[in-house]
This record gives structure tokens, sequence and C-alpha cells, in this order.
């Protein structure tokens, strides 16, 4: 199985398979190597990188989130057999959200609009404080969903995004 | 009345209700919790025997509501109110109301916050009373002569500022007595240019000042003890972010007069409980009362750490009319203690807020390290009250020994579903200037927040692994073959039983 991960703006290709006794898996085409995993509870798992102990508690719903040796990361996990597809259909996760909740105090962008990955595309306001949300990847909007005024509840859709043609 | 009360209601929510109520159960005392329609699944409704809603989300609707909250207290037949900090425990209107109601009030009596509320009123006191206050006064000088007396009566430098003020116009520092006249006349026109009132005072400039307070504990005989000092000087937008104890730059002598100062400022209002007296600490070591916080601190754990008191045991016990178990001699400042509090909220993006879900949530633990949260892993951040998750304090015989510790701990704790204050503090702990022990209120400039927040972006391999790993593992657990076959076995169980 291979999976493309997304960290810090990096991209890492991985395949990995399990095996009796875990997992192997090898980054960008590097060498095999293998991990013991046992699950702990439905968020934790004890895993073992050769002799190296790491405990990790995470959330793969939505955007993944993960805690490991002391950080918090925020990754994308896509299967890319999956991604062509969803690609194809316009894209899921390909959307952009206000993780607060909050009203609409801008839109910069209108439907069929090309952007680019990190523009500012709208803002809200939140807590007392203009927030300026950025598109998550280059694209084409699809469709803008609320208008200027529009209160918006937490994680709450503004604009969807299409592959560039 | 005598003896403890048998119920306490706790007017406040979150952490503070939450250990406000563990002191109330280790000395047998029951708890009743008041809550907002958010908070039913909060903390503090968890913990207390009893709990109550008080009305919806917004403060001003529910723990501000002094009236609902003595009804809840009269419905439950609580005989005492523990206010926390913040909502109403600096209200002597609603301590007033507690005390007519013939309940007892966890806190100073409605007069001492009255006379401490005040800006002006306390500093009127504090000078009555000879505690040190910063020199100058808010007085409009008229005449460019009875400035220059004035100013060359406190030393300079020197800060010239508008009656009218705000956003440091018409606002002047001055270093040296040649400059006095020209910064008096420009500050003026500026303050009648900007707020249509030229008016201005003269305050002196304490240079790199720190924020330095005492705690205090008075009870109803008569008897003020401090608990020495506590360093706040780590502050953003005026909010304390770290606090330590003791200062790490507080001579001796200097801590023996400042903490006789703060029982003589306690004993001009005939203080009752745990109240702090906090001041601003020259370079030189002179310092001046700043104001007095007439109830519980946030940061009262980093005392509780090297004085070994527990202070809300003891504010329960002098309400009630307990005379101090321990003197002056008893108390001792052992080792050294820091406190983070963990806000939700992303340092390097201004300090933006982040509520949400707490998806993962673990705390710290083990040697010396104290937790006071009032959250949860499921438990929800709602933009409604303080972005406060948690409060980090860690113990070590000395402020290295406690910062390792701190360090340590900080990477214990695994947050997931918001931001957090963490990877700052993780910074922190590894700048020199903090290391160094020699800062001031000034310390985090942006330069130095940019610095701080400045994370390190490289990927470990292992991470990447795992994350793979997880995904698989999730996946293959999705498989609709193991599912199905799983749920048929269930209901051929079922269907047998039946």
């Amino acid at each position: 199985m291979r999976y493309e991960i997304t960290l810090n703006d990096q991209v890492f290709l991985v395949e990995v398979n399990k095996t009796e006794t875990g997992y192997t898996y090898a980054i960008d085409g590097g060498e095999e190597q293998h991990c013991s995993a046992e699950r702990l509870s439905f968020n934790r798992h004890a895993l073992l990188f050769r002799q190296r102990s790491v405990d990790v508690q995470y959330s793969l719903d939505e955007d993944a989130e993960i805690h490991f040796e002391g950080r918090r990361y925020v990754a994308n996990i896509m299967d890319p057999r999956k991604k062509s597809i969803k690609m194809a259909s316009g894209g899921s996760g390909d959307v952009v959200r206000s993780q607060m909740p909050g009203r609409v105090i801008s839109i910069l962008v209108s439907e069929g609009d090309t952007v680019s990955k990190g523009q500012i595309v709208a803002t809200v306001e939140a807590m007392k404080m203009e927030n300026p949300l950025k598109a998550p990847r280059d694209g084409v909007i699809a469709s803008v969903d609320v208008a200027p005024g529009d209160l918006l509840e937490a994680k709450g859709v503004l604009l969807s995004l299409r592959p560039v043609d | 009345m005598s003896g403890l009360p048998k119920k306490i209601l706790v007017a406040n929510r979150g952490e503070i209700a939450v250990r406000v109520m563990r002191s109330c159960h280790e000395l047998g005392i029951q708890t009743v919790a008041v809550y907002s329609e958010v908070d039913r699944k909060a903390l503090h409704v968890r913990m207390a025997n009893e709990a109550y809603c008080i009305g919806p989300a917004p403060s001003s609707q529910s723990y501000l509501r002094g009236d609902a909250i003595l009804e809840v207290a009269k419905e439950s037949g609580a005989d005492a109110i523990h206010p926390g900090y913040g909502f109403l425990s600096e209200n002597a209107g609603f301590a007033q109301k507690v005390l007519d109601a013939g309940l007892v009030w966890i806190g100073p009596k409605p007069f001492a916050i009255q006379a401490m509320g005040s800006k002006t009123e306390s500093r009127a006191r504090m000078v009555a009373a000879g505690v040190p206050v910063v020199p100058g006064g808010t007085e409009p000088i008229v005449s460019p002569e009875e400035a220059l007396s004035i100013a060359n009566d406190m030393g300079y430098p020197v800060m010239i500022k508008a009656s009218a003020g705000g956003g440091g116009k018409g606002m002047r520092e001055v270093s040296k007595e040649e400059e006095l006249i020209p910064a008096f006349n420009a500050a003026r026109s500026e303050a009648r240019n900007s707020f249509g009132d030229d008016s201005v005072y003269i305050e002196k400039r304490i240079i790199r000042p720190r924020h330095v307070e005492v705690q205090v504990l008075a009870d109803q005989h008569g008897t003020v003890v401090h608990l020495f000092e506590r360093d706040c000087s780590i502050q953003r937008r005026h909010q304390k972010v770290v606090e330590e104890s003791p200062c790490p730059v507080l001579l001796p002598e200097t801590r023996r007069a400042m903490t006789q100062v703060a029982i003589q400022a306690a004993k001009a209002v005939h203080y009752e409980g745990a109240g702090t007296i906090e001041f601003l600490l020259g370079e030189d070591q002179s310092f001046y009362f700043l104001e007095m916080n007439t109830r519980l601190q946030v940061e009262h754990p980093i005392t509780e750490m090297v004085t070994g008191v527990d202070l809300v045991q003891a504010q329960i016990r002098v309400a009630s009319g307990e005379a101090l178990s321990f003197s002056q001699e008893d108390l001792q400042q052992k080792g050294h203690a820091i406190e983070c509090r963990v806000y939700a909220e992303d340092a390097a993006n201004n300090w933006a807020p982040s509520p949400g879900l707490l998806r993962c949530y673990t705390e710290p633990s083990g040697p010396s390290i104290r937790v006071d949260s009032g959250v949860y892993e499921g438990s929800e951040v709602t933009v409604y009250y303080d972005p406060m998750v948690s409060k980090l304090v860690v113990w070590g015989e000395n402020r290295a020994d406690a910062i390792r510790r701190l360090k340590r701990a900080l990477n214990e704790y695994q947050i997931l579903g918001i931001q957090t204050s963490i990877p700052f503090f993780q910074a922190l702990m590894d700048d020199a200037d903090f290391l160094s022990g020699v800062y001031d209120t000034g310390f985090l400039t942006q330069e130095k927040m940019n610095q701080l927040t400045a994370y390190d972006d490289s990927i470990d391999p292992d991470l990447v692994a795992a994350l793979a790993i997880l995904a698989l593992e999730k996946d293959l657990t999705l498989k609709p073959a193991v599912s199905k076959r799983q749920h048929s076995k269930w209901k051929w169980f079922y269907q047998e039983k039946r």
C-alpha cells in the first residue's frame, strides 16, 4: 500500500505493508525497514522502530494530527489511487474553512478564479480578531458558499476548490 | 459560626473551580457547582457533588449573575461561597450580598475589596500607610517651573503623560534635567492636538521593571503572614504567561523589605484571607506598589509548591474564623517553582485563539509535577471563556533543576485538536535570556517572539513512517470483509438469545 504524506510542506511517498511481526515500510523508494506497532487504545499506539520506542497519540479524521516525541504535527495523508479519483471529481478536503465560529468580513475571490497555495482568499472575524484564510493548494475556485456578513460555525466552509484545468 | 462550612458553592468554572473543589473534598466539605448551558459536561460540574445551571453561555448571563448564584446557594443549602478568581471575586457588592444572606464569603471583607479596587483610593491609602508607590501623581501640572521642580525631586528618568492620554500620544520620556522643559511643552501641545486637553502629569520611569508580587494570608484575629514572592515578568499584552518563585534577581534584603511592606499594606485595609500585593521592581532593587489583588491568583500554585501551604484550605479556615495554624517563622521558601499557562492559542500567529474539541489530551506527571486543568480528552475549548487549558507547575531544588523538569514535562503533554502555547514554552526553556534569569516585563518583544516561534521544520523519517503505518492500520480495520463477519456474528448471537 502506498501513501502520499504531506508534513510542513514536504511531501513523502511511503510504501507500507503489514507483516506477521508488524509493518515494513520504505520512504521515497529508500531502504525497506521494519516497525512493530501495538494499539493501546482507539487513538494511541506504541511503536518500535528497530529499538527506538515512540508512543504516539493521533487522530486521522479530517486533517490528520499526531503527537510525536513532544510535538504536535498536522499532516495530510493521501492514497495516491484515491487521489486521482478525488481530483477528477473536484477533490475532497479541498475547501477553505474557518477553524473558529465567526463572521465573514470579506471574500477576495470569485467562482472560476485561479488561486495559488497560500493566497489569502477571505477574512473572518472571530474572537474580536480578523483572521485571513488562505488557499490550501493551487486550484480554481469551484464555489463561493458564503457572503460577507454571514455567520460561520466552527469548521464552517467558505469556499471550495477544484483542480487547475 | 463555628467550625468549617459543610457545603461550599464554587462560583466559578474551569481549572480554578476544580482546584477549589479538590481542597473542599480533602476537608470533607460538600461542593456545589454552578454552570452555564455550554458547560454541562465541564470538569468542574463532573467533580462537584451537586450542580445547577444558571443560564446561557455568555458570562454576563451566567457566571456573573450574583442573584442566580445566591438563589442556588439557598436552594442547595450551601453555607459558604468561594469565588475563585475573575468573575465575581473582586465584586464588593456581591461579597456584601453573600454576607447579608448569612453565608460565609471566602475572601476579604467588602470594605477591603472596595478600598483596593480603585487605583486612586488604593494609592492614597498605601501612601498613608508608608508603602512606596511609583513617585509622581495624576495631578495635572500647569507650569514648566513646577514640572522641573517635581522632576528634579523624583530623579530621572521620568515620564510625562497626558491626563486624557492613550496610545502613546502626549507621552515623553525625559532622562536629563535640560531636556525636561522642551519635552514638557511638546507633550502639552501634542496632548492639546490629540485630545483637546493639554493637561499632563509626571511619573517616575522605572527602568527595566520586573513584576514581583507578594502573597499574604491574614486571619480574622489580626495575624498577617507573607508567603514570599512570585516573579511574573514574562507577559504578553500585560497578561502573565510564566511565573516563578523565588524571583531570580531579588536580593535577600530587598525580599525582607518587600515582604514587610506587603504585610503593612494588608494591615492598612484590615485584610482577611489570601491576597496579593503587586510591585514593580527596578533594576536598582527599588520597588513600588502597583496594586493589590483581593483574591486567589492564577499563579498561586507556585507559592504552594515552595511553601507547602494549601492556600485554598487556608482561605476556607480563616474565612470560618480559625486562627492561622502557623506563624511567619514556620514558613520557608524551599527550592524553586515555575508555572506555565498553557493557552489554546497559537503563539506563532500573534497568539490567535484556537478553540476546538480536544481530540487527544494527556497531561505530564511524575516527580514534583502539578497540573491544574479544567479540561479532559473529548471536552471542548469554547470561545466564551478564558482560553487557558491547563497550568503546568513544577518544583525543583533550584531554578536550573526546575527548568530541566519543566522541559521534560512539556514534552509529555499530548494535546491534539487545538493549537496550544506549548511549543512556545519549549522554545522559551532553551532561550539564553530566560535561562539567565535577568529579564523584565518587556521581555517578549516582537523580535523575541519571532525567535521563539521559529520552530524547527525538519521532519523525522520515523514520524513519516508512523503516519503511513497508522493510515494503513485504519484502512485495514475498515475493510468490509472483516466488519461484515463481526457484524453477522453479533446478529447471530443476538437472535439466538431471543
